[in-house]
């Protein structure tokens, strides 16, 4: 390899040191950096204790079992990961340095590889906390994860590339037929074994999914990899370990034999990643901001009077962008039906305890996406780069916020019912006035959780460098900021339960104890909203323009 | 000086030389027949209305992008057989300088100079940095230089290695009045030491006087190529400042594919 690219990869590792250590000497970074790691370690220890504790440890899975899922895991990790990129990720700097540089080809194919196993160990170590315990020796259960992570990277890349040098072949026409015909294969398999599997508990159809047998065929190639995790004895270890590293080196090989231009499709990528991280960086939804086809956009507005006062403008700007942005709405809609038809899938009360699917129908519905986080986010974190624009604006600190809340509370509210629909509606065990209930709760649940999340935003911006970096900063804020909004869910229902229950005493019937809840939770979040306007106020975008 | 059309009389061996560059995406035509080439010694501006063409007739040349069709050639070697050979004579800075956030100003042009094999690269590398004005900012990070810093650490990593051709895109935004002049220095120089300069610009007034010929594009066609002089007399009528020549040439309907190279 080019001596030059050596170097880089050299310093570049010892410029993370430097710069974790430069965080470290700021009581703010240290206490991010700190409270990230000590919040890790409580997890990690967490996991070791409920796996080594005889009352609490559940029963492994049996190897046939360990056998049909991690391949097919693997397989579908390899997957997204070559088509959601479609080619090798070169950071910004590493393209402008790197693209015009006297490096050949493979020299740089074999840097890029090399540079990014380090981020794929060490996600195979985390990883490894929580799947370890099924593996029935710790030593090689560690190697096989380790070496599924590495799979997935040169599998992916090597699936990618093959990918761009069938595609010079063919035209546009030919290659969205085969698009199509893919997809339309995929979803045939994943409805033939979703309708051949017995109704039974959560989750049911997604272990008949990944157990069917083109699922199966289509795995064989990380089968090795699955037989090392499983393995229960040296010799069987040593044979699969072999194996699983041959089959990386036919990745590897594949990697540097395919002569494509990747130069180019990297810097396509690299636009892409780029365009995400901006987006994580102001919390936006998924292709919020993309640039949709000329002509494709939607000109429909949402209701002008939905906020009174001139915040109401606030509002349906949002809303209105939202509204236009298919995409951004389409792909939370369409990963939450694939969640609720995996997990939910084939699963009725007669097979079990009725009430315990019904807390986990409301629960699916009402506190699981305020923990993942509001999937429509058209509120303060899309606007990172129009502070100054809001504060220029003649209204009160207490108006911006609530026009720049109330959408993204709205939209998210609704969200959360179609959630809640559709799991009631495939398991059919929650009453019709359970649902009303929840309609009830269900907007002041995701005001709560908008209000702290754009709180905790304005307080501490996501900053997310060129290179990709967010690193332990990023990761104990999310972290924490999950904790913050459980911490709101509890307040919430606190004031809620407590109003409700004074009102059912009083009126001796459901119905207004609900409506004074929904009330209790709704007041509750007014003083929430002044707190984010206050953080507007006080936000320092001066600051946060350099980020990144 | 000369920037000659294919078949004009070439006064020396071209350091950069296109004909019939193509670059297809799909359906669409980013850059259709186009040929020119540049001597060494010339500082040449490639100008043209957004989606001309320019960044991707740069990064052709900076071999990143392969042609659909068409000869692509920087100091005699062809960008796409012999790449490493031809990436070796040239350094492009791009036209948003990006650094590794975690590197020092010292240790760019440390891996710069290692992967073009540049020996005893540190007093030249020291000297860039002081030509750069950067002398006192070589041991602060990637992410702590303002954007005009980070433009001339670009431009000293490109310089290293003493390139024979130099490419630059949008060399001038973010850069002050006083940044602006240390490049024009430094873009003399280097072309007063024979390396030919292509480069990329929006700002009319401030290329003019720097610029020895022009390459001006429009929706990825060649609108003309030629010293500034020949340009000047050519289109005398028009007016007699770039700006005003940029216009009559880039105003109006689209460039007929027979017109190409013949303006």
């Amino acid at each position: 390899m080019n001596p030059g690219l050596t170097l880089l990869a050299l310093r570049l590792a010892r410029g993370r040191v430097r710069l974790l250590t430069r965080r470290m000497r700021t009581v703010k970074g240290a206490l991010g950096i700190g409270g990230a790691a000590l919040f890790l370690l409580a997890i990690a220890a967490l996991q070791v204790w409920s796996a080594v504790t005889p009352g609490v440890r559940t029963p492994p899975p049996s190897p046939d079992t360990l056998r049909a899922t991690v391949p097919a895991i693997i397989v579908l990790l390899t997957l997204l990961s070559a088509f959601s990129e479609r080619g090798l990720y070169f950071t910004p700097p590493e393209t402008g340095f790197l693209f015009p540089a006297p490096v050949g080809r493979r020299e740089l194919l074999v840097y890029n590889l090399a540079t990014r196993l380090g981020v794929q160990v060490l996600s195979a170590l985390w990883v490894a906390i929580f799947t370890l315990r099924y593996a029935p020796m710790l030593v090689t259960g560690l190697c096989g994860v380790i070496l599924g992570f590495v799979f997935i990277y040169v599998a992916a890349q090597a699936l990618a590339l093959g990918a761009t040098a069938l595609e010079e072949h063919f035209s546009p026409a030919v290659r969205r037929v085969v698009r199509i015909a893919a997809i339309a294969g995929l979803l045939a398999v994943a409805a033939s074994a979703a309708a051949d599997a017995p109704p039974g508990a959560p989750g049911g159809r997604f272990r008949a999914l990944l157990g069917a047998p083109a699922v199966r065929a289509v795995s064989i190639v990380a089968r090795p990899i699955a037989e090392l995790f499983a393995a229960t004895s040296l010799a069987g270890a040593l044979l699969w370990g072999a194996a699983s590293l041959g089959v990386i080196a036919v990745g590897v090989g594949l990697v540097l034999g395919f002569d494509v231009a990747y130069t180019e499709r990297s810097l396509a990528v690299g636009a892409r990643v780029q365009a995400r991280l901006r987006r994580l960086r102001s919390g936006s939804a998924p292709d919020a901001d993309a640039v949709p086809e000329r002509g494709r956009r939607l000109r429909v507005a949402a209701p002008r009077r939905l906020l009174p006062g001139r915040a109401g403008a606030l509002a349906w700007r949002q809303l209105t962008e939202l509204a236009r942005t298919p995409r951004a709405i389409l792909a939370p809609l369409i990963i939450g039906g694939a969640w609720v038809l995996a997990v939910f899938g084939g699963s009725r009360a007669a097979e079990g305890d009725p009430l315990a699917l019904q807390a986990t129908v409301l629960s699916s519905g009402l506190i699981l996406p305020v923990v993942f986080g509001n999937p429509l986010p058209f509120d303060f974190r899309r606007d990172l780069d129009r502070i100054a624009f809001l504060r220029s604006l003649p209204l009160s600190p207490w108006s911006v916020a609530a026009g720049q809340v109330f959408p993204s509370a709205l939209a998210f509210a609704v969200f959360e019912m179609l959630v809640l629909l559709a799991v009631a509606a495939i398991t059919r065990v929650v009453p019709a006035e359970w649902i009303a209930i929840a309609a009830l709760l269900v907007f002041p649940v995701a005001w709560g959780a908008a209000a702290v999340e754009n709180l905790m935003f304005l307080l501490m911006p996501y900053r997310v460098g060129n290179d990709g970096r967010a690193g332990s900063q990023f990761m104990g804020k999310a972290l924490l900021l999950m904790v913050l909004k459980l911490l709101t869910l509890g307040l919430l229902g606190v004031a809620g339960g407590a109003a409700g229950f004074g009102v059912w005493l009083l009126a001796e019937s459901p119905w207004p104890a609900f409506v004074a809840a929904a009330l209790a939770m709704a007041l509750l979040c007014l003083p929430l909203t002044w707190l984010v306007g206050r953080a507007f106020v006080r936000f320092d975008f001066t600051h946060d323009a350099s980020a990144a | 000086m000369s920037v000659p059309l294919t078949g004009a009389p070439r006064p020396a061996a071209p350091a950069i030389e296109l004909a019939g560059f193509s670059k297809h995406y799909g359906d669409r035509i980013a850059v259709d027949a186009l040929t020119f080439s540049v001597p060494p010694g010339e500082i040449v501006g490639l100008v043209g209305p957004n989606g001309a063409g320019k960044t991707t007739t740069l990064r052709a040349i900076a071999g990143i992008h392969p042609p659909s069709s068409g000869i692509v050639r920087v100091a005699g070697h062809d960008v796409v057989r012999h790449p490493v050979d031809a990436k070796r004579r040239l350094a492009l800075v791009p036209d948003e300088p990006s650094l590794f956030v975690s590197l020092t100003v010292w240790e760019h042009l440390e891996f710069t100079a290692r992967i073009y094999g540049v020996r005893d690269w540190k007093a030249s590398a020291a000297a860039l940095l002081d030509e750069m004005e950067l002398g006192d900012r070589r041991n602060s990070l990637g992410d702590e230089l303002s954007r005009g810093m980070r433009q001339k650490v670009a431009v000293a990593c490109a310089l290293v290695h003493e390139p024979a051709v130099l490419l630059f895109d949008e060399p001038l935004t973010g850069l002050d009045p006083r940044g602006i002049r240390t490049l024009y220095e430094a873009i003399r120089r280097r072309a007063a030491a024979g390396a030919a300069v292509l480069l990329s610009s929006h700002l009319l007034g401030q290329i003019e006087g720097l610029c020895t010929g022009f390459v001006v594009m429009r929706q990825g066609r060649l609108l003309f190529a030629g010293t500034r002089d020949e340009m000047r007399a050519r289109y005398a009528d028009a007016g007699s400042t770039l700006e005003e020549i940029f216009f009559h040439l880039t105003e109006g309907p689209a460039p007929h594919p027979a017109a190409v190279g013949a303006p």
